[in-house]
């Protein structure tokens, strides 16, 4: 295969949870995907096709039960610091200020204090945070806590994001600005981003292009191509063009929720 | 009529100013209970009342002093015996038995804690002697101790540090056991090893409860140290409750009760002081 170029690759993957009676259920079923380097990729699909089980496993928390993922060309074993994750709950650390929790995964990595604290002070200012280093968790609203979070996700530099609806705790308006933010932020870093959501407009908007999965066992249904320009105001949300792609995206998902029905 | 018209003008006024109306009768509600003088110290009042109280009925010959002293009495005879010493040479006694047992008692459960915790199958296993234990006073061990190291030093060290290392080694314990699972899969998607999972997240994500076990163990290592020495001890603020009460010396036994008391409350203050330099994350 020809995967050295690619950032992510995957191939023919299935991922299979065992029940209780010794069975097996097949959550996720021959998945084929590639990122290329600087993508922004959202994957949307109806509740329970797997998306968030098959992000697990690029993460490397999740075992495959056949096929292979790839990044930058390597298989995939494990967790490890070439993947930044960020999931719907902040999970910060309550007894560490924003700051000590964003230079978490470098002190883990065993880089100086100096150095991580530079890179430390470097990311509150791109999440917009630099007044609040020192405050804790508790102190901080759902949507700073989880610019805190994507903060300590990006620090270690990794090879790439993964996302797993990050905003989905968060109230409407927040959730927008947050996604305003997140598309600022990937142009400043030039991160390629792998991000799991069941908000449509939220995929439009954000994406390269999306990947529409199908009903479990969840295989690629559809990639949907995003092209709308960059950079992208909030306002796009209300042009005759996003709500084409946000229509044409529900309708895909919505028949394979009636399939699984019938 | 008269009445009714006066009732319109108030009303009147009170929609005009909806507000300023509003606001007059809230100051003056709060001027009448909750910002007096009485209701701030309202504790202390009532303490020094009963003080009083008690102090004129045994002025009055109302209380047989041979059952029951005077707060008067207590201060005078507690004066007394801090000037000759006794007072304080017991106190460092006790504190003494009391400071090596609970320190032992400290270490020892937050150290069995972390790892019956931490190591579910040892959790597991532990927990029989665990049940057994926290059911049972501690006291009735003492029997046993004091066959096996006698009435010495280690007799009251050793109670104290098994009426106080349950509650530590069991608090320390669910402590670990309930550590927010989303939290150990940050430190595992950063590739933190097992010990510094252990490190970065176990142990302070314990501390809240493990503060909480010292807090239980130091109330019960009290009780430890106090009962080791009623029945076993020839020194402390214990035997000196006792031995004054085996003496029909009314006084001295409230004096040793008020000094227990006393001790009680600095300690439990200073776990206290403890607690909020720790988990000063927690304060808003």
């Amino acid at each position: 295969m020809l995967n050295g170029s690619s950032k992510l690759h995957s191939e023919t993957v299935e991922i299979t949870y065992p029940l209780k009676n010794g069975k097996e259920i097949i959550a996720v079923e021959n998945f084929n995907m590639t990122v290329e380097e600087g993508e922004f990729v959202c994957i949307v699909g109806p509740s329970g096709c797997g998306k968030s089980t098959l992000l697990g496993a690029v993460a490397g928390f999740q075992e495959i039960s056949n096929g292979k993922l790839f990044l930058n060309g390597k298989e995939i074993k494990g967790a490890g610091r070439d993947r930044g994750v960020v999931f719907q709950q902040a999970s910060l650390f309550p007894w560490r200020t924003a700051i000590d929790n964003i230079v978490y995964g470098l002190e883990i990595a065993g880089v100086s204090k100096k150095e991580r604290y530079a890179k430390g002070e470097e990311l509150l200012q791109l999440v917009g945070l630099e007044s609040f280093a020192n405050h804790y968790p508790n102190q901080l609203s759902g949507g700073m806590q989880q610019r805190v979070n994507v903060a300590r996700a990006l620090a270690i530099e990794p090879s790439l994001m993964l996302l797993d609806e990050p905003f989905g705790a968060l109230d409407a308006q927040t959730r927008e600005f947050m996604q305003l933010e997140l598309l600022r932020i990937w142009k400043a870093t030039n991160q390629t981003i792998l991000f799991v959501t069941h908000d449509i407009a939220e995929a439009v908007y954000l994406s390269n292009y999306v990947i529409v999965m199908t009903a479990r066992p969840g295989t690629v249904l559809e990639k949907v191509e995003i092209d709308l320009p960059r950079p992208r105001p909030l306002e796009i949300k209300r042009s005759n063009e996003f709500i084409e792609y946000e229509k044409y995206i529900w309708d895909l998902i919505v028949t394979e929720k009636q399939k699984k029905v019938i | 009529m008269g009445n009714v018209k006066q009732d319109d003008k108030g009303l009147v006024t009170a929609l005009n100013a909806p507000s300023t109306s509003l606001k007059t009768k809230k100051a003056k509600k709060k001027t009448t209970l909750n910002d007096s003088f009485i209701f701030k110290y309202i504790g202390p009042i009532t303490v020094l009342t009963v003080l009083i109280f008690w102090e004129l009925l045994y002025q009055l010959n109302f209380i047989n002093p041979m059952f029951l002293s005077s707060p008067l009495q207590i201060l005078k005879v507690a004066y007394d015996l801090t000037v000759s010493g006794i007072l304080v040479e017991n106190l460092a006694f006790t504190l003494r038995n009391f400071f090596f047992g609970f320190v032992l008692a400290a270490i020892v459960g937050i150290l069995i804690g972390l790892v019956t915790g931490w190591y579910k199958a040892l959790g597991k296993a532990f927990d029989p002697f665990l049940t057994a234990m926290l059911g049972t006073p501690r006291i009735v061990l003492l029997p046993l101790i004091t066959l096996w190291v006698g009435v010495g030093f280690t007799s009251k060290v050793l109670l104290v540090f098994l009426a106080g290392v349950f509650p530590i080694i069991l608090n320390t314990m669910s402590g670990v056991q309930n550590l927010d699972p989303n939290l150990t899969r940050v430190a595992k998607a950063f590739g933190a090893s097992p010990i510094k999972t252990f490190v970065t997240v176990a142990l302070p994500g314990a501390l809240p409860q493990i503060v909480a076990g010292l807090r239980v163990g130091i109330g019960q290592s009290l009780v430890g140290v106090i009962a080791a020495e009623m029945f076993v001890s020839t020194g402390g603020i214990g035997y000196f409750v006792a031995q004054s009460s085996a003496n029909f010396n009314i006084d001295r036994v409230f004096v040793g009760i008020i000094v227990i008391i006393v001790v009680g409350m600095l300690i439990t203050q200073s776990v206290k002081w403890l607690e909020a330099y720790l988990l000063k994350h927690r304060i808003d």
